[in-house]
């Protein structure tokens, strides 16, 4: 399923997945994977976007 | 141990001692070790099953060839080197489509290139040995057909690193 809360996050910072990517120090990639659902990613990454991003683990991951 | 064996072993060392120098000039941090996300390890741990794989099927296939007199046992000790390099295919290429394969601290670029300046240089070996009469001795191909080999290799995996780019370029 696609995490279009991440999307928005993202995009609500102004922030590109490159930008996203290397703030949580992953590759762009996998970014991409994640917000197209093709990619569920460990807690510790969850834990790492939510940071940058300035949400809770629930606003951004849980369904 | 005979010049031959000595020759391999010569070969091995200043071969790790290339793909060290390689990787410094590789990574952008000049790191010998490249640096992988959890989701890149996670594809890279596939890509290593299917190039098990791979090198299997192929193994099967070169077994078929020399019980069925296909003439396989002519290709001497290079034969051992295709299930190695369907291996080594079929695991990058796993990796290369799913993203796996350039680390974090990789230069893109640079990587596409050397890849294009290895297997160029690998095809002229084996070119060369061909144009004089050094690839096949007494109905025996020898070793610069590993050359060829790893040449064809090496234009594949760059083939499949330039569709990758172009792919990733439009998706972002």
């Amino acid at each position: 399923m696609k995490n279009l809360r991440l999307k928005a996050a993202r995009a609500g910072m102004d922030l590109s997945q490159e930008e996203l990517a290397k703030a949580v120090g992953v590759s762009r990639q996998t970014i991409s994977a994640i917000e197209k659902g093709d990619y569920n990613p460990t807690i510790n990454l969850c834990i790492a976007i939510c940071k940058v991003l300035g949400k809770t683990l629930d606003e951004l991951f849980w369904e | 141990m005979t010049n031959a064996s000595w020759a391999w072993a010569i070969g091995i060392v200043v071969g790790i001692i290339l793909v060290i120098i390689l990787l410094r000039a590789l990574n952008r941090d000049g790191a010998v070790k490249t640096k992988y996300d959890e989701r890149q390890l996670v594809v890279r741990g596939k890509a290593y099953k299917v190039g098990f794989y791979s090198a299997l099927a192929a193994c099967g296939v070169m077994m078929f060839l020399c019980t069925g007199n296909f003439g396989a046992e002519k290709l001497g000790y290079s034969g051992y080197f295709i299930p190695i390099l369907a291996g080594v295919v079929g695991q990058v290429s796993y990796c290369i489509f799913k993203d796996g394969y350039v680390g974090l601290n990789t230069n893109m670029t640079r990587f596409i290139l050397i890849m294009a300046l290895i297997g160029a240089f690998n095809l002229f070996l084996g070119i060369f040995a061909a144009v004089r009469g050094e690839l096949i001795v007494n109905k025996t191909i020898q070793g610069p057909f590993i050359n060829l080999l790893c040449g064809i290799m090496f234009v594949i995996i760059f083939a499949e690193l330039v569709v990758k780019k172009a792919i990733d370029a439009r998706e972002e």
